[in-house]
């Protein structure tokens, strides 16, 4: 598939934030661990996945570092830093709001 | 922390994409192959073979390129990278065209180094005339009477100590000038010295830059403060040759001795301080002082005003008749003074002359980018075809235009920083005394900077915009020749402009000479030729007797007459000095005139004055020689003066009262002869001659024995027979021979004094102005009329061919740029009659003197005729066959 599935501006961060919580992963596994915890629905293209993480980097939001892999391959971890769990909790917070607003629109009789 | 943490890892990770390119982009080709390398894995490990892996893989790759590019752009330093990149490409076009690449630096580096050196002027002159702390606080206090002339408010002693405490203010100081004798070198030296209140100078913030300055603790208000002395750098530097052990030396000053104890910055020596010395007081004695105070922060004037109001009211009731009745407190702020000061308008008039030699700097390289610009059109459209941005290629054009205007702001600067010291050398007196504070120093330089920055995207972005849309048009497959004639009708627009500002700097100019010629014309009412005049002080403590202060100044006239290279000589008594200079304001009474209380000058003077300045004589007599020593009752008044107090009848005869002369009772400034009421008789009537300035119209005034009130400064009036300041030598020596101790100070010529030096020098610099602004507009007019004519070679060819006349050809060709310049030209000289009007108020004037615009039309046509003829010889001579051939 070419065309990521269209997520909320900046959901695709909070996804990422949130993914990281666990464990130090490399973009790869991330992309994968959204996938399986979403149910396969939440499908992230490369061409989404890597431009965000760079950003989240540049950020100082998560921090990567070269290392190996389970099958001894050298690929670049990203870790969350104490200001990225800051703004995890900050979107999550934000989301959850946001969410809810949504949530009532849309059960509302009319 | 966390949030320092984060900040200094976020600027690492620019840093390093920035400067370890080469590292970070392996790393993302790195990260990126991992991750291709795992989708494959897991592909195959569903079962798919490894090419049909790696092909879906390949498919699903969002494009490597565009991955890694969205990366780069998510670390958000690109637009760094692409300026990088453009500074260089613009670098190395300039490289490749130095002629342009100069000429339009030097074109700008001469308006902005006009205007920052006049703006370091202003700065020093205007903006902040004070290097004092809390400057714009300090204020005068005035009292205005009902009605009559403002006066300043001066206080006693105790009235100074209640000032200080008032809640409106932060501090009180007050602040006198003298000049005093200076022993110790061959001739006796006159020195400016200040003396202030012990807490003026911490107040103030003056911090020395040797020793130390006086305080507020070592001298307390009183008679006798200890004799100190702090130097001003200029006098340290002249006196002690800026010799640290100036420190601990001895000054003898009107014969008392001063201690050096300290020396302050060059900026402190305004209005030519040499000496800080603390001021004695007299307490108990009546004598006042005039008083500056500094408001506190976020107090209003009139709130303080209110407050200071009642406290003289006090002072008032305390000091019977000292102070006027119904008086108002006014406060005057020292800076608000400074800039009603007659040199602003001349120092606005040369600075907005400055920013439009400016302006015509940025019209000329606008007209350039545009020019250059349709050369590129070609260049722009492959960018376009590659798939460069409009954007990206207005970024670019954007970014020669600004490396111009930096090179010329640097270039600028500097120039500026080396001639400003130079050129302020050339500067007149009055001029010098307040503008040689000023210095290229972070405030000039910030002006230049943003100034630069003004200017690059005024002479910027029109031709960035305009040629990058050409290129897009020529992409597009739009006919190159609409592109080409928006442009010529924007390089017409800007010719025109260029010729309206260069008409208002000619008129401007050609005001500014007509003013100076006026000014030589004007009637002086005396002969100024080979004529010098003196200051003389006498020492404080010498002379402080009548008969012993004729005595002097007889003796001293007799020396003087005697040297073989003085012609004439004779002396006068401040303020009274050769024309236009001013006498006393007095008023008088006057026999059998209704209207009694009239306001003349007085002008103490010695018999021969009238005669050594070649001053005719209307009517009547001079008094004699003898009549000088006698102090005698007579007086010889001016035409003005006769006429406004008998209009119908013969003046001489009548007799006048000098109401001042019974008030003036203060010694040792003032001596009045024994035995004189003030009541003079009119003896003869002098020829009018300027006696308020050279500008305002002259006053009533009267003339009297210079021995009527004897002041202690007197001015030597000397006319020589060679250069009057090559006898500046023999006249020293004839002065000293009178008494050793006399200082002179200042011998000056006409020059000087009529305003004439002022006259020159604006005249001057908006000459320089005027030149190089005709220069630039010519080259601007140049190139226009050159790309103009280059441009449509191959249409003129066509119409040669096909038997048009040459004479044509030529009109077609200057047909744009004639009308560019005559709309600019009436537009300037409307512009010019209209301006005259506004700067009128400021006295210059003759801006829409007929002869003045005629002037500048003329240089106008002239330099058009000029700047075109070169291209249109060019556009006559095209030979048909081999321009077709070679289009």
């Amino acid at each position: 598939m070419s065309k990521p599935p269209d997520l909320f501006q900046g959901t695709l961060d909070l996804l990422i934030l949130k993914v990281l919580v666990l464990e130090p992963l490399n973009g790869w596994a991330i992309g994968q661990r959204l996938l399986q915890v979403s149910g396969e629905v939440l499908q992230v293209s490369d061409g989404s996945l890597y431009p965000a993480l760079h950003k989240l980097e540049q950020e100082g939001w998560i921090k990567g570092e070269w290392r190996a892999t389970e099958n001894n391959r050298r690929a670049k971890f990203y870790s969350l830093t104490r200001s990225g769990q800051k703004q995890l909790n900050k979107e999550m917070a934000h989301w959850d709001r946001i969410s809810a607003a949504i949530m009532r629109v849309l059960t509302r009789e009319v | 922390m966390s949030r320092l943490e984060r900040w200094l890892r976020v600027v690492s990770l620019h840093v390093r994409s920035l400067c370890m390119k080469n590292r970070v982009e392996q790393d993302l080709a790195d990260e990126l192959t991992f991750h291709f390398e795992q989708e494959a894995q897991r592909q195959r490990a569903r079962g798919l073979s490894p090419e049909a892996a790696r092909a879906v893989v390949r498919r699903q790759a969002y494009g490597l390129e565009a991955v890694k590019d969205a990366c780069r752009d998510a670390r958000g330093v690109r637009w760094i990278d692409d300026a990088v990149s453009d500074i260089r490409y613009a670098v190395r076009t300039f490289g490749r065209n130095p002629g342009f690449a100069i000429s339009t630096v030097l074109m700008l580096a001469t308006g902005i180094a006009a205007s920052t050196g006049l703006f370091a002027v202003m700065d020093a002159v205007v903006l902040r005339p004070f290097p004092y702390v809390g400057a714009d606080r300090l204020a005068r206090v005035q009292l205005l009477p009902p009605s009559g002339p403002v006066r300043r408010a001066s206080v006693t002693a105790d009235e100074f100590r209640a000032l200080r405490q008032a809640s409106t203010l932060d501090d009180a100081y007050i602040r006198e000038s003298f000049t005093k004798t200076l022993a110790g070198s061959a001739f006796p030296e006159s020195v400016w010295t200040e003396s202030y209140t012990g807490n003026a100078l911490a107040l103030l913030g003056v911090q020395p830059i040797i020793g130390r300055v006086f305080t507020e603790a070592e001298a307390s208000i009183g008679p006798d403060p200890p004799r100190v002395a702090v130097l001003t750098y200029r006098f340290w530097q002249r006196r002690f040759a800026g010799q640290p052990n100036a420190l601990g030396q001895t000054l003898q000053l009107n014969d008392e001795p001063f201690t050096v104890i300290g020396v302050v910055p060059a900026e402190y020596s305004l209005d030519l301080t040499d000496v800080m010395l603390p001021l004695p007081m007299n307490v108990g004695n009546g004598a006042t002082w005039p008083a500056v105070v500094r408001l506190r922060t976020g107090t209003s004037i009139a709130v303080a005003e209110a407050e200071l109001q009642t406290l003289f009211e006090q002072f008032a009731r305390s000091r019977e008749n000292a102070l006027p009745r119904n008086f108002r407190v006014r406060l005057r702020l020292l800076v608000d003074e400074e800039r009603g000061a007659s040199l602003v308008p001349v120092l606005t008039m040369l600075f907005a002359a400055a920013g439009l030699l400016l302006l015509i700097g940025c019209a000329n390289v606008m007209i350039l980018l545009l020019a250059r610009g349709r050369y590129r059109v070609h260049e722009i459209a492959v960018r376009h075809a590659l798939g460069a941005t409009r954007s990206r290629i207005v970024r670019l054009l954007l970014c020669e235009a600004l490396l111009v205007t930096v090179a010329a702001t640097v270039a600028a600067v500097i120039a500026a920083r080396y001639l400003l010291p130079s050129l302020l050398d050339l500067v007149p007196g009055v001029i010098a005394q307040r503008a040689g504070r000023s210095v290229i120093g972070p405030t000039a330089i910030f002006f230049a900077a943003s100034l630069a920055a003004v200017v690059a995207v005024i002479s910027g972005a029109w031709p960035a915009v305009a040629v990058s849309r050409w290129g897009g048009d020529a992409i597009r497959g739009a006919s190159a020749a609409r592109g080409s004639s928006v442009g010529s009708v924007g390089s017409g627009v800007l010719i025109a402009a260029q010729v309206a500002i260069v008409a208002v700097l000619l008129a401007g100019t050609g005001a500014a000479m007509r003013a100076l010629v006026d000014l030589y014309r004007a009637p002086i009412g005396y002969d100024p030729t080979r004529v010098t005049i003196a200051q003389i002080y006498l020492p404080t403590n010498r002379y402080t007797t009548w008969p012993a202060r004729l005595a002097v100044y007889e003796r001293l006239r007799a020396e003087v007459s005697h040297e073989p290279l003085v012609e004439g000589s004779s002396i006068s008594l401040i303020p009274a000095g050769p024309p236009p200079l001013s006498g006393m304001t007095t008023r008088i009474d006057a026999q059998g005139l209704r209207d009694a209380d009239r306001e003349v000058l007085t002008l103490s003077v010695a018999s021969d004055y009238f005669a050594t300045l070649k001053m005719p004589l209307a009517r009547g007599r001079v008094w004699s020689a003898s009549d000088d020593a006698r102090a005698e009752g007579v007086t010889v008044i001016n035409e003005t003066m006769a006429r406004q107090l008998w209009p119908n009848e013969d003046s001489i005869g009548k007799r006048v009262r000098d109401r001042s002369f019974a008030e003036r009772q203060n010694p040792p400034w003032v001596l009045n002869a024994p035995g004189r009421d003030g009541w003079f008789e009119v003896i003869g009537v002098v020829r009018d001659a300027p006696n308020r300035g050279m500008r305002e119209p002259i006053a009533p005034a009267m003339y009297y024995p210079y021995a009527t009130a004897l002041s202690d400064v007197a001015v030597l009036l000397v006319r020589t027979r060679g250069n009057p300041l090559a006898a500046e030598r023999e006249l020293r020596t004839a002065v000293s021979r009178a008494d050793a101790s006399l200082p002179i100070i200042l011998f000056i010529t006409p020059e000087t004094f009529m305003g004439w030096q002022q006259g020159e020098f604006v005249t001057a610099v908006l000459l320089g102005f005027g030149g190089v602004a005709l220069l630039l507009a010519s080259f601007g007019l140049f190139s226009v009329a050159c790309y103009s004519i280059a441009h449509r070679t191959r249409e003129f060819a066509i119409r040669l061919a096909l038997g048009a006349p040459r004479s044509t050809v030529l009109r077609a060709a200057l047909q744009s740029v004639a009308v560019a310049v005559s709309l600019g030209l009436g537009f300037g000289l409307a512009l010019s009659v209209a301006l005259n009007s506004v700067l009128a108020r400021w006295s210059i004037r003759n801006m829409d003197d007929p002869s003045v615009l005629a002037a500048t039309v003329g240089i106008l046509v002239v330099v058009t005729v000029a700047a075109t003829l070169i291209p249109a010889r060019r556009a006559t001579s095209i030979e048909p066959a081999i321009a077709l051939r070679t289009e």
